[in-house]
């Protein structure tokens, strides 16, 4: 059989393309160290959830620090995201390595911080993991993609990035608050 | 007609109901500004003034779902606490003051029997949402205004009419198939029938009538038809009605006596989703002119009148229906009016059209081309310029829309 010249050049290249194609995947998952959704978050009762009796952080969701990294944790319910929604926005340093740990206390959610690649489902019983690094200070969207009830449109929020440097005094002027407000209970008792 | 027994009962009972209860009246409804435009269940305020402990169901039915405060206005004197319970439905709620204000009860909670309360010591009028479902519509108000509901209500003949003539149900029938927006009046009648069962909303899923008037004292009867499954009657959210169970048997009955003055919403719980749905007015106009202009008027929407854009509508959507009719018979007009044998390319050609031309008699080739002497060198360009496009596209989705986006890692 007799194959053409200009066809042995144009199915050389689209051979090279594809060997193009896997190595830019391998690539960013190698070199980049883009990731995937697993369920390293394991399970959680969605009851649990609700009633705000797990005995995890996810009684009290917010941003916390475990061994040295930035743990948030979020909630989604009908229809908010606790901390996220309205003037509770995420708060997370710029340049640090952010885990979200997100989970649901009724009905399916979705967790999508608009404009990155944070995705993911959030399923009531599961806790979706998914770890992050912002490295430019702004404000993203935050969105619930899965339709979740009635409202479900109205279910979003924002996750401020903030530089590192303003974020700890932030953390310490929180902390000082809530210590505030113990000491002004503990006084009217 | 001089008034009837049942009327003059029934302006009597809604006078005395009033003295009683204390519905909050017109001209002492607070102006909430649009507060509860989107609030369905709200239907005026409820005037508990003077009693200590005032209790609001948190998770009551409305606004689609679990998703209200009931009552959702309420007025009370200053220095009474305010319970607000929960009753497990709708997901979690919280109770928090719209803007600045005294109201927080926290994190939404869920579980049924929660309490929170607070008491209201200053006049004012206190609105507040459950933060979650706002946007659905749960919100609610309380008014702290001092006086009591005793005497200072009771005058004024404006208030014994009850309900206006054409109450607003706050979207109830919407989706009611057989409701055509009239409220049938039976203030005339001692006891009036609704069918259970009856033909509607695509099935034997509706109340017939939908929405009766009657006055105070009436006994209304539900009879069950026996179509369309096991239908019941209870009402909607916090309600005197209740039937039971679901039953299909035709000729059970299930009877009430509305007593008080208001709206009674009512649904069939299996049926509610497809619209089985219904209201009692209690109380109403008592001259019969009022009643009977309103009958007249939902008579006359009875035949079909077309406005202006409407005619331009259908007129369109007939023409487009007719229009291959239209152009079959234009093309026929155009073949019959042109002679036979004219014939250009690219004609259409007909059975009656012009004879096929034979085809050009195959010549032989000038030059004879060897297998690598043939270049298809525009082949060729249009193939790379692919591989350019797709390299492009490659680069800037994986490397500039992906990568260069904050990504998930790990």
């Amino acid at each position: 059989m007799q194959v053409h010249r200009f066809e042995k050049v144009w199915l050389g290249a689209a051979i090279l393309l594809i060997v193009g194609f896997i190595a830019t995947i391998a690539y960013g998952s190698v070199g980049v160290g883009v990731g995937m959704v697993g369920d390293s978050g394991g399970q959680i009762s969605a009851e649990a959830v609700q009633n705000g009796n797990t005995g995890t952080q996810f009684d009290d969701p917010g941003v916390v620090k475990e061994d040295g990294q930035y743990v948030v944790y979020v909630v989604a319910r009908q229809f908010q995201f606790s901390p996220g929604t309205g003037d509770t926005p995420i708060r997370v340093p710029a340049g640090e390595n952010v885990t979200f740990r997100v989970t649901s206390a009724d009905v399916v959610h979705g967790f999508s911080v608009v404009e990155t690649n944070i995705n993911t489902m959030v399923i009531p019983g599961q806790v979706s993991e998914v770890s992050a690094r912002f490295n430019e200070p702004g404000t993203y969207g935050l969105i619930c993609h899965e339709y979740c009830g009635a409202a479900h449109h109205t279910m979003g929020g924002s996750v401020e990035v903030v530089p590192p440097e303003e974020y700890d005094m932030q953390q310490e002027n929180i902390d000082q608050s809530a210590d505030d407000a113990q000491a002004q209970e503990e006084a009217d008792q | 007609m001089a008034l009837s027994r049942r009327q003059f009962v029934g302006a009597a009972a809604g006078t005395a109901a009033l003295a009683a209860t204390g519905t909050a009246t017109a001209q002492e409804e607070p102006d909430y500004g649009g507060w509860f435009d989107d609030v369905s269940n709200y239907d005026g305020t409820v005037d508990q003034r003077g009693q200590d402990t005032v209790t609001i169901t948190v998770g009551a039915q409305g606004n689609n779902g679990a998703f209200a405060f009931d009552p959702p206005a309420v007025m009370v004197s200053p220095g009474t606490e305010v319970v607000w319970e929960w009753n497990g439905e709708g997901g979690g709620h919280n109770v928090v003051s719209d803007g600045d204000g005294p109201l927080d009860s926290g994190d939404p909670v869920s579980e049924a029997g929660t309490t929170y309360s607070h008491t209201f010591e200053s006049e004012g009028m206190f609105k507040y949402v459950c933060v979650p479902h706002e946007a659905l519509g749960m919100k609610g108000a309380v008014v702290v205004r001092s006086g009591g509901s005793g005497g200072g209500d009771s005058d004024g003949g404006g208030q014994q009419q009850g309900p206006p003539a054409n109450p607003d149900y706050g979207g109830w029938f919407d989706d009611v198939s057989n409701y055509d927006g009239t409220t049938v009046d039976r203030t005339d009648a001692d006891s009036v029938e609704i069918s259970v069962g009856a033909q509607g909303n695509n099935g034997a899923f509706a109340f017939d009538p939908p929405a009766v008037r009657v006055t105070p004292g009436t006994e209304v009867t539900w009879t069950w038809t026996g179509e369309g499954g096991g239908h019941n009657v209870v009402s909607d959210g916090d309600g005197p009605l209740d039937s039971g169970d679901p039953v299909s048997e035709a000729g059970t009955t299930y009877s009430y006596t509305f007593e008080e003055m208001g709206v009674y919403k009512y649904v069939c719980v299996p049926h509610e989703s497809l619209g089985m749905k219904g209201a009692v007015v209690v109380g109403g106009p008592l001259d019969g002119g009022s009643g009977g202009s309103g009958g007249g008027s939902g008579q006359e929407g009875g035949g079909i009148e077309l406005s202006g854009p409407q005619w331009l509508l259908s007129g369109s959507v007939l023409l487009a229906f007719f229009s291959p009719l239209l152009f079959a018979f234009a093309m026929r007009r155009r073949q019959s009016g042109r002679p036979p044998q004219t014939s250009e390319g690219g004609e259409l050609r007909r059975a009656t059209g012009p004879e096929p031309v034979e085809e050009a008699a195959e010549t032989e080739p000038a030059v004879e081309l060897g297998h690598d002497e043939y270049d298809p060198k525009g082949t060729a360009a249009l193939v790379a310029f692919y591989f350019v496009l797709i390299g492009l596209l490659w680069v800037f989705m994986y490397f500039v829309e992906f990568l260069g986006r904050v990504s998930i890692i790990g």
